[in-house]
C-alpha cells in the first residue's frame, strides 16, 4: 500500500505497512543523487545503510581471486546494503552506478524504531522475506546444476543482483 | 467415547440442522494468496504436524452475510423442541485437500450466545458474538459488524464494542457483473451460484448441491492453557434443499476493516484496511441443511510440553538484547527438546515442516546441504539458531539438521512465531524479527562466502 508521496520503488519494503507507516519510512530515508559511476558500497568495507534504487542503474561486482566478476545490476525498486544493515558485517560486493537512491542508515532506522515501531517491524519483516526468497532462488539454481563456473555466477547474480 | 452430559432441558440442536429461507448476501474479495496459505497452514498443517495439508485454491475470499429466520433440528430427539433465528457473518476461503474443494471459515460472527456455544462445541465453528446493522433484503446500504475487541494492546487497554467490519456502497467502483460471479466461483472450483439461483428449484435427497465447510475444533488444556487438550479437523456438509430467488447485487461495494489488535482480519488475509474493493456480489434466498460433521483428523494423547526457562535462553547470543521479562514471554511460546546424537531434526526437501526455528541450548548440530554439496555444510554450536528459512517462507527445509552429540534445543514453531509477532509485547515482536533477520543475513553471507571459495577453486 503506497501512500501519497511514497514512491512505488519502495513497494518491496512497504508491503506490510499501512500508508502512514510507509510515509514514516519514506521520511526516514535520505535521497541521494549519485553521478558518474560512483561507488556506493565497496566489497569488504563496512556499510551501515540500506539503499533502494529510485532511478538509474547500479552494477554489482565482486573481486574473486583478484579478478573482477560482474553479478548483474540493480534497477528501480531493487535494494542493496541490507545485509550490512542487519548484521554490521562488511559489504559482500561493490555496487556502483549513476542515479537516484533512497538511503536508510542505522541511525535513521533506530529513529524510525522509536517514532514508528510498527513501521520498523514491518520493514525488518519485509527484508527477512526478501532474503529468504533470494536464498531459495539460489538453492533452486544450485539444484538445477550446470557448468560449475556459470552456475556459481548465476547463483551469485541471483543473490546479489536484482535477480534479473 | 462416553455420553455427552446435558443439563436438564438443555437444547442440543443435534444435526441435521435445517436453515430455512436464509437470505444470504455474498461479497467476493481478492486477498493475498500467500497470507491465505499461511493462515491455512497455521490451522491445518500446523495442528496436524503436516498430516493434513490444506491449501487455498486461489486468492479469493467470500464475505458472507446470512440472515437465517429459522433454524431447526431435524434430529428425532430435538425436532420437537423449537427453533431459533440467527444472523451469521463470516469469511470463507476456498481451499483444497488433495483434489477436493472445501470452504475454510476462519472468522464467523453470530448474534446469539446459543448459536455461538452450540456451533463451537458441535463443529468448532470459530464463532464470536457480533452486533449487526444491514440494509433490508433488496436494498443498498452499509453493512456493519461490531464486536468486543481491543484496538491497541496495552496493560490499560479496555476491550470495547467497536466496528470490526463494514461493507459500504462505493460509487466510484465497478458494478458486479454476471461473468464476474461465474469466473470467481469457477476459478475456485465451485458451482456458479447464479446458475443454480436461476434454476429456482427444490432438490430431493440425493441430488442436492452440496458444499463442505472445514473447521479446526479445539479445547484448551486446563493445566497448561498454551496447549490443546483436544484438537480435531472437522468437515461439515451443507446441502441446498431449495432456492427461492436471488441474483446479482448491482450496487458496487467496498469493505472496510478497522485495525483492531485482537482481530487482525485485514492483515491475516492481506486485505486493505480502508476500502478493499468487492469483485463480485450476489444474493440468494434459500433453504439449506447442515448435516452431521465428519472428523478428518483427531489429536491423540501426547506428553506434556516442556518449555525452556528464561535462564536457559539468557545464554543464547541471538537473544542478548532480550530483557528478563521478554525472555519469559519468548520461553512461553517455545518448547524444549532433548535428543540423542543422530537425531534428525529436519530433512532437506521436507515439506510442511512445522517446527520452525531451533535454538541450540547444549550440544552441536550438523547442518548438511546435500543438494548444494558438502561445501555448503557446517556444524552449528551452542547458542546458534537454525531453521529460519522455512520459518519465514513456509517452504521446504533447506538442509538436513542432525544432532552431532546429545543436544538440547528450544524450538519456536510457526504458530508460536505468529503469536509473538502479533502479540501484545511489541519489543518481543521487534527483537524476534531482528533475530530471524540477522540469522538469515548470516546464512546469506555464509552462502556468498562459500560460493566465492568455490569459484576461486574452480579456476
Amino acid at each position: 500500500v503506497i501512500g501519497s508521496g511514497v514512491p512505488e520503488a519502495l513497494h518491496r519494503l512497504t508491503r506490510h505497512m499501512t500508508p502512514d507507516e510507509a510515509a514514516a519510512l519514506r521520511a526516514a530515508c535520505a535521497t541521494l543523487v549519485v553521478g558518474d559511476d560512483e561507488v556506493v558500497v565497496r566489497d569488504g568495507h563496512p556499510n551501515d545503510a540500506l539503499y533502494v534504487v529510485l532511478e538509474g542503474r547500479f552494477s554489482v561486482a565482486a573481486r574473486v581471486d583478484g579478478q573482477e566478476v560482474s553479478f548483474g545490476e540493480k534497477r528501480e525498486g531493487d535494494l542493496f546494503g541490507e545485509l550490512s544493515l542487519l548484521t554490521s558485517a562488511p559489504a559482500v560486493a561493490d555496487v556502483r552506478g549513476s542515479g537516484v537512491l533512497l538511503r536508510l542508515d542505522r541511525d535513521a532506522l533506530d529513529a524510525l524504531g522509536r517514532s514508528c515501531p510498527t513501521a520498523e517491524l514491518a520493514l525488518v519483516r519485509a527484508l527477512t522475506e526478501d532474503l529468504a526468497r533470494r536464498v531459495r532462488e539460489a538453492d533452486t539454481s544450485l539444484r538445477a546444476g550446470g557448468r560449475k563456473r556459470a552456475l556459481i555466477r548465476g547463483v551469485f547474480t541471483k543473490l546479489l543482483g536484482g535477480g534479473r | 467415547m462416553s455420553r455427552f452430559l446435558e443439563r436438564p432441558g438443555e437444547i442440543a440442536m443435534r444435526p441435521p440442522l435445517a436453515h430455512l429461507r436464509t437470505h444470504m448476501r455474498c461479497f467476493w474479495l481478492r486477498a493475498d494468496r500467500e497470507r491465505l496459505a499461511a493462515l491455512c497452514d497455521l490451522a491445518f498443517a500446523g495442528t496436524t504436524r503436516g498430516a493434513l495439508p490444506v491449501e487455498p485454491v486461489g486468492d479469493g475470499v467470500a464475505l458472507v452475510w446470512a440472515e437465517i429466520p429459522e433454524i431447526r433440528s431435524l434430529h428425532p430427539l430435538d425436532a420437537g423442541r423449537g427453533w431459533a433465528s440467527e444472523v451469521d457473518v463470516s469469511l470463507w476461503i476456498p481451499v483444497k485437500i488433495g483434489s477436493r474443494t472445501l470452504w475454510y471459515i476462519p472468522w464467523l460472527f453470530v448474534d446469539s450466545d446459543v448459536a455461538l456455544i452450540l456451533g463451537r462445541e458441535m463443529y468448532g465453528f470459530p464463532k464470536m458474538l457480533g452486533r449487526f446493522t444491514a440494509p433490508p433484503p433488496g436494498e443498498a446500504g452499509t453493512f456493519r459488524v461490531e464486536a468486543l475487541t481491543v484496538g491497541e494492546f496495552g496493560a490499560d487497554a479496555r476491550a470495547g464494542l467497536s466496528t470490526v467490519l463494514e461493507v459500504r456502497p462505493a460509487d466510484g467502483r465497478r458494478r458486479s457483473r454476471v461473468r464476474d460471479v461465474a469466473s470467481v466461483f469457477s476459478l475456485s472450483g465451485m458451482l456458479d451460484p447464479l446458475q443454480w439461483i436461476a434454476s429456482a428449484r427444490t432438490w430431493t435427497t440425493g441430488d442436492r448441491p452440496r458444499t463442505d465447510l472445514l473447521f479446526l475444533r479445539q479445547l484448551r488444556d486446563v493445566e497448561d492453557p498454551g496447549e490443546a487438550a483436544f484438537q480435531e479437523i472437522v468437515e461439515a456438509p451443507c446441502e441446498v434443499e431449495a432456492i427461492h430467488g436471488g441474483g446479482l447485487v448491482s450496487t458496487p461495494y467496498e469493505v472496510h476493516l478497522p485495525r483492531r489488535a485482537s482481530l487482525p482480519i485485514a492483515d491475516a488475509l492481506g486485505l486493505r484496511l480502508d476500502g478493499h474493493p468487492v469483485e463480485a456480489a450476489f444474493h440468494v434466498t434459500f433453504d439449506f441443511l447442515v448435516g452431521a460433521g465428519r472428523s478428518l483428523w483427531r489429536s491423540g494423547p501426547s506428553p506434556r510440553a516442556e518449555r525452556p526457562t528464561a535462564a536457559q535462553l539468557r545464554g543464547v547470543q541471538a537473544f542478548a538484547e532480550f530483557s528478563e521479562a521478554e525472555l519469559a514471554v519468548l520461553a512461553e511460546e517455545m518448547r524444549l527438546g532433548r535428543h540423542e546424537a543422530g537425531h534428525v531434526f529436519v530433512r532437506e526437501g521436507q515439506a510442511n515442516s512445522w517446527e520452525g526455528m531451533y535454538v541450540i541450548l547444549d550440544g552441536e548440530v550438523d547442518i548438511v546441504r546435500e543438494e548444494r554439496g558438502r561445501a555448503f555444510s557446517r556444524t552449528a554450536e551452542e547458542g546458534e539458531v537454525f531453521g529460519v528459512v522455512a520459518l519465514v517462507d513456509r517452504g521446504e527445509r533447506a538442509a538436513t539438521c542432525t544432532a552431532a552429540s546429545e543436544t538440547v534445543v528450544a524450538t519456536l514453531d510457526r504458530a508460536g512465531f505468529e503469536a509473538l509477532r502479533r502479540g501484545s509485547n511489541r519489543e518481543v515482536a521487534r527483537k524476534l524479527q531482528w533475530v530471524v533477520a540477522r540469522q538469515l543475513a548470516r546464512d546469506f553471507q555464509a552462502l556468498t562466502g562459500s560460493l566465492r571459495t568455490w569459484l576461486s577453486e574452480s579456476r
